[in-house]
């Protein structure tokens, strides 16, 4: 950095604050820009108050943006100080504010009863969860539905993930804000890079599947414009193991076989590593078996998937293959993956699935998909971790003191499975289990029946996005703000939000102290 | 838009990955149906 | 005597007709599936989206505010429906009487009801939405405090560019 003389550099009075509010202000305004397509999408169907609404909430959304960066703008000299908690503190705090700024078209709908069920609506998009509170789904504007889903592909990445893409050159510090997002995988030894590269896997993807599905579209009855769109929306929330659908009979609005099994491909896809994505598609075709996570998700997927197949089959309720695998396997696959897309009405869970198949269900919730991708839940990474952190301890007992063996697993490359490591996955796990199990006294206090609760409470803290019913606009106002803090943390995997707690918590301390002297 | 046709360039190289990832999941999928239709003949 | 014969004969009649007259919402059907399953039902509902034809039938996806469910109907039947629920438009209020299926077997365990026929209750419309003034001038509003620090934004944020095409790199 070149010395430009101490007249040109402004005393920087808070210098975290101003950090922050620079990178969180162009986050805003880049997530802002966006508003642009939905607005685009209504006028070209003439739905002309959602575009107003749109513009509304992106100019509204960039003055913000603007005027944070313009608060934080003598950071620009102070670049080279970025500290994990600053990025860490940008991630949560973007996503925070964006809540409320991507809210303000679904406010200006009227389909929301509430301004915390929008953010509620905005937060699950966010982090693919796939609960919602909207009303009247069925007739909702082309521009608020894909809205709606574009929250779902873009939070899927990552809103700073996306920021970090259009960096001009590489930034120093650039990992600590990505980090903060709750990704660590780095394709190539740069971020910048890195993100431009799940980007691009991202769109390629999505050209595949909105041309698979709209053709599939066409072959099962929706007219051309519906076909696309359609595609459109169910590749986005599918990919982005989000599970919102254009409609309030989710996945069922198609009677469609083959509209399942290829939602099923993409979801799927979605929800595996983007370090994992781009080994195969370099050509390390093995990878895909290789791999400690997508080993773990296809052992839970199957065998979740056959003990809640055997409990249905043994009620009677589903005895050919077809059904089983369209009403049972599906929706645990779509579970495992923190996908969301469901195949049965809500209530049927509780109602047909008994407590074999419910326990398989909520087991794979919270164990959820790969690290490093769209999916929630503990992991798949983390289970396979801990489990074979504890094989090793086991043989490490059982073997003679001498050997001293050295225990590995494969994630993309080698590495060693050491205590540190099996610590953190340990940590992160129990940090999911007591937000979980918070939610489900949350649940039971306000009177739901356990089991609701803990189904409802595994799928927003894993982001999968099923619900028994719980999840309505009538829901208690306090579950609902646990909800969206759950959902929060677990997309963020607790570090950022911590670090925004305790940044706060740091803040308010220095202002008592400084009125109290 | 320099960097957009290179990418281009790129991404048909790698056509044989994404290939390579679909017929993964469709390999997925087909061995869970495999596995659904063994229950189903089960008489449990 | 015998008009008391008539009578309790007319009255037991009465019990054993199939009470299904009564009109349900959808959301009970769902809840009540099991008891319900191959019986015959009755909902009002609206008509969305748009029909989806298998041959000589078709798929109508219908709503009645409690939930929303398909119908499986000859294709004839379906054409009588002249509106569908989107942002534009309110669909036709649809009656329907049919089987309630908790698994329909010949639609992969499908929770649906087939219907023989329907009948359109109420023609939809098409829904008036006349561009929102207040909604205009917040926008003008917004757009106008944009551009204002945008103007701002630009000459204090992105200097920078400027110089390098003259200057050197001084930041980053």
């Amino acid at each position: 950095m070149a010395d430009f003389g101490d007249s040109m550099v402004k005393p920087v009075k808070h210098p975290n604050l101003g950090i922050v509010f620079y990178y969180t202000g162009y986050i805003v305004i880049g997530m802002s820009l966006f508003m642009l397509l939905p607005a685009l999408a209504s006028a070209l169907f003439r739905e002309w108050n959602v575009v107003l609404g749109f513009g509304i909430a992106l100019m509204s959304s960039l003055s913000i943006g603007m005027s944070m960066v313009l608060i934080g703008r003598n950071t620009r000299l102070n670049k080279g100080k970025l500290m994990w908690k600053h990025g860490f503190v940008v991630a949560s705090l973007s996503w925070f504010i964006l809540m409320f700024l991507c809210a303000i078209p679904y406010m200006l709908s009227g389909h929301m009863n509430s301004l915390l069920d929008a953010t509620f609506d905005v937060m699950s998009g966010f982090t693919t969860t796939g609960v919602f509170l909207l009303q009247d789904l069925d007739h909702v504007s082309v521009g608020l539905n894909l809205w709606r889903h574009m929250l779902t592909f873009i939070g899927g990445q990552g809103m700073v993930v996306l920021a970090l893409s259009f960096l001009v050159r590489e930034m120093a510090g650039a990992y600590k804000f990505y980090v903060g997002e709750g990704k660590d995988v780095t394709l190539v030894p740069n971020v910048r890079g890195t993100t431009q590269i799940i980007w691009i896997i991202s769109m390629v993807y999505l050209t595949i599947g909105t041309f698979i599905l709209f053709i599939n579209g066409i072959l099962i009855g929706l007219n051309p414009t519906n076909a696309f769109l359609h595609g459109l929306y169910i590749f986005m929330a599918g990919w982005s193991t989000g599970g919102f659908a254009p409609n309030l009979q989710n996945i069922m609005y198609y009677h469609s076989f083959s509209y399942e099994v290829v939602s099923i491909l993409f979801f799927v896809l979605g929800s595996m590593n983007f370090g994992l994505h781009y080994a195969i598609i370099k050509g390390k075709k093995m990878e895909f078996l290789k791999n400690i996570e997508m080993q773990s998700f296809i052992l839970s997927s199957f065998v979740a998937s056959a003990i809640a197949s055997v409990a249905l089959a043994k009620s009677g309720l589903y005895t050919d293959a077809i059904s089983l695998f369209r009403r049972v396997v599906f929706n645990i696959v779509s579970a495992n993956t923190t996908t969301g897309f469901g195949s049965v009405f809500a209530r049927q869970f509780i109602l047909e699935w008994g407590p074999l198949g419910m326990m398989a269900i909520t087991i794979v919730m919270l164990i959820g998909g790969s690290a490093c991708s769209t999916a929630g839940g503990f992991k798949g990474l983390r289970v396979g971790i801990v489990v074979k952190g504890f094989f090793a301890d086991m043989r490490k007992l059982l073997s003679s003191e001498r050997r001293v063996k050295v225990e590995k697993y494969h994630h993309i490359k080698d590495m060693i499975l050491d205590d540190a490591i099996v610590r953190s996955a340990g940590t992160i796990i129990l940090l999911y289990i007591v937000l979980f199990t918070g939610a489900t006294l949350l649940g039971a206090y306000y009177g739901y029946p356990v089991v609701d609760s803990m189904f409802e409470a595994a799928s927003v803290s894993g982001n999968v996005g099923l619900s028994v019913g719980i999840t309505a606009t009538t829901m208690p106002s306090a579950m609902k703000v646990y909800y969206i803090i759950a959902m929060y943390m677990g997309r963020l995997e607790f570090l950022s939000v911590f670090a925004l707690i305790g940044v706060m918590a740091q803040g308010v301390k220095s202002w008592f102290k400084k009125s109290s002297v | 838009m320099k960097r957009l046709k290179l990418d281009f360039h790129q991404i048909f190289k790698d056509a044989a990955g994404y290939t390579a990832e679909l017929g993964w999941m469709v390999l997925y999928t087909l061995a869970l149906f495999l596995l659904t239709w063994l229950i189903s003949v089960i008489p449990w | 005597m015998v008009q008391k014969i008539i009578g309790i004969i007319f009255l037991f009649g009465l019990l054993i007709l199939p009470v299904n007259a009564e009109t349900r919402k959808i959301n009970d059907l769902v809840e009540n599936a099991k008891a319900l399953d191959y019986q015959t039902v009755t909902i009002q509902a609206e008509a969305i989206g748009e029909i989806l034809e298998r041959g000589e039938y078709a798929w109508v996806n219908v709503n009645d505010q409690s939930n929303a469910i398909g119908v499986f109907v000859p294709i004839e039947e379906a054409e009588k429906i002249k509106f569908f629920g989107d942002y534009f438009h309110q669909g036709d209020t649809l009656l329907i009487t049919g089987v309630l299926y908790n698994a329909c077997k010949e639609h992969g365990g499908e929770l649906d009801i087939h219907a023989k026929t329907i009948t359109v209750v109420s023609v939809g419309q098409r829904l008036d939405k006349p561009i929102n003034s207040q909604k205009t001038l917040i926008f003008v509003g917004f757009a106008f405090l944009a551009s204002i620090l945008g103007v701002y934004f630009y000459q204090v944020a992105k200097p920078k560019r400027i110089r390098d095409a003259s200057n050197e790199e001084i930041d980053e």
